[in-house]
């Protein structure tokens, strides 16, 4: 079963000292169960504060924000892993389960599982630190994967990867996400990532963040990167993204 | 999906080479000794053996401190006033540094008691705790560990401050409870700094011990120390403290090094 977002009327306006920044301004956005949205828009905007609302996060909002149903199952993937150092791999997925009450064994026998299959089957053994970058994410993929989230919220998670291993873990999120049904939020400011992704781009304006457009992708979903559409899809949302800087821009 | 490659971590040329490494540490430190000794004769020789004995003659020395049956009871007692007083000056530090470093107004209101617990004289301390708590074995505890607690409070502090939110926003998103969050990922990582507090503190909490003991007591390595050289019998002033030395190096090299690289394997892993 997976979760239904409504954002309705959401601000969220941050004190820094004497100096208030809105971050969030009458945000209007609801995510259909089981829709993958990717949210774009300039650095600086509201776009990790809205996933941070999403999350349970933050709480110090006005407006509406509900999430049906109210006992869906999270996961998040961070810009960096978030991994805890002192575990292996594998106790790193099993850790998330041991919370739930799955017993330990019961726990490292399904992380292995999950290991495998975001490519990883040999590496359960290893400390975060022994594994590069791309495989700490993979890591806390499956870790994410392993809740069984009803609701899967992505903070920019390849963005401090190189290229080439970026773009493989793009490909094996598509097909994850093609496998079972969950409602999917991806945060990013990278528009060609967007538009491969998601069925669904949503543009946010910068200063306050607020929803200036969204383009829909209508492509099947197991794509191709280098699809020529693509490209028409991205030109279509960084129309938009000028057009929100303008907007946004104070009078 | 494909799989992604691992180094293979078992490699024997890695395995021959770490060893090659290990033996090579053992030269040096062995030769690091011998050069000690050395020095220390030559600076024997110069200053005289009737202010500085020669190590020869102060590790025959110990075979009489022996003879005369305390070496073994002095050692014994000196230990268990150590322990004593590091056990607490590691709890008040724990508990004060958790204190500091996670409670904003406990911080502004009681940290400078720490700066100023650290700029207080030593010997003020230890006559004002034996004045209040009278010249015994508890008192020599809490006054050598009023003395530690505030270096170590500052390591701990330092390292509360340093704990990762990230890290607990994490656990947060996926419903980890409350507890189980300081318990689990929290808790791990304030224990490298504790380890590093606990270091240092048992080696401060040793000199000043044997401070505390020539001031008032008459048993112990600090007891002994000060007894022979009012005899000016230099040659059984080293041969007292020369044990307790031996025994703290075999603590640190023996078990505080081995249990830091186990407890922290994990932070030596280094990415391949």
């Amino acid at each position: 079963m997976s979760a239904r977002l409504v954002f309705r009327g959401l601000s969220r306006v941050f004190q820094n000292g004497r100096h208030t920044s809105p971050a969030i301004s009458g945000l209007d956005l609801t995510l259909e169960a089981g829709s993958f949205t990717a949210i774009v828009g300039p650095s600086g905007g509201g776009k990790t504060t809205l996933l941070h609302i999403a999350a349970g996060l933050d709480t110090q909002y006005t407006g509406e924000f509900t999430r049906e149903p109210a006992t869906a199952t999270l996961a998040m993937l961070f810009q960096q892993p978030r991994l805890l150092p002192w575990r292996s791999a594998r106790d790193n997925v099993a850790f998330v389960l041991e919370t739930r009450g799955v017993t330990t064994p019961d726990a490292r026998r399904r992380a292995d599982e999950l290991l495998a299959l975001v490519g990883l089957a040999a590496a359960g053994d290893k400390f975060p630190a022994q594994l590069s970058g791309g495989m700490q994410q993979r890591v806390a993929l499956a870790r994410a994967l392993a809740v069984d989230p009803d609701l899967l919220l992505m903070d920019e998670p390849f963005s401090a990867l190189d290229e080439l291993t970026a773009g493989r873990l793009r490909e094996e999120l598509l097909a994850l996400s093609a496998q079972k049904v969950r409602t999917i939020l991806f945060v990013t400011h990278d528009i060609a990532e967007a538009c491969y992704l998601a069925e669904r781009v949503v543009v946010l304006s910068a200063h306050p963040g607020r929803v200036v457009g969204e383009v829909r992708i209508d492509l099947p979903r197991q794509r191709r990167p280098d699809d020529p559409r693509l490209a028409e899809y991205a030109g279509r949302v960084l129309a938009f993204i000028d057009h929100g800087m303008t907007a946004g821009a104070p009078a | 999906m494909a799989t992604v490659e691992l180094p293979d971590a078992s490699d024997a040329p890695l395995r021959r080479e770490a060893y090659a490494g290990r033996v090579q540490a053992t030269m040096y430190t062995l030769a690091s000794l011998l050069l000690l000794a050395l020095a220390w004769q030559g600076i024997s020789w110069l200053v005289g053996a009737d202010v500085l004995p020669a190590p020869i003659a102060s590790i025959l020395a110990i075979r009489q401190s022996a003879a005369d049956g305390y070496l073994w009871s002095d050692m014994a007692v000196t230990a268990y006033r150590i322990l004593g007083a590091f056990a607490i000056a590691l709890v008040v530090s724990i508990v004060a540094g958790a204190l500091l470093g996670r409670v904003r107004v406990a911080e502004r209101l009681l940290g400078p008691w720490v700066t100023i617990g650290a700029s207080v004289p030593s010997l003020v301390i230890i006559v004002v705790v034996y004045l209040a708590l009278g010249i015994n074995d508890r008192a020599a505890m809490v006054g050598t560990a009023l003395i530690v607690a505030p270096s170590m409070t500052f390591a701990v502090w330092d390292g509360m401050r340093a704990i990762n939110p990230e890290l607990q926003e994490m656990a947060r998103v996926f419903a980890v409870p409350r507890f189980t969050i300081l318990q689990r990922v929290v808790l791990p990582q304030t224990m490298p700094f504790i380890f590093t507090a606990a270091r240092t503190g048992l080696a401060l909490t040793w000199r000043i011990m044997i401070f505390v003991e020539l001031l008032g007591r008459s048993s112990g390595v600090g007891y002994r120390i000060q007894y022979f050289y009012n005899l000016v019998d230099m040659n059984r002033v080293i041969a007292a403290a020369l044990p307790f030395i031996v025994l703290m190096l075999a603590f640190e090299f023996g078990v505080l090094r081995p249990l830091e690289r186990f407890v922290f394997r994990w932070r030596r892993a280094e990415a391949r």
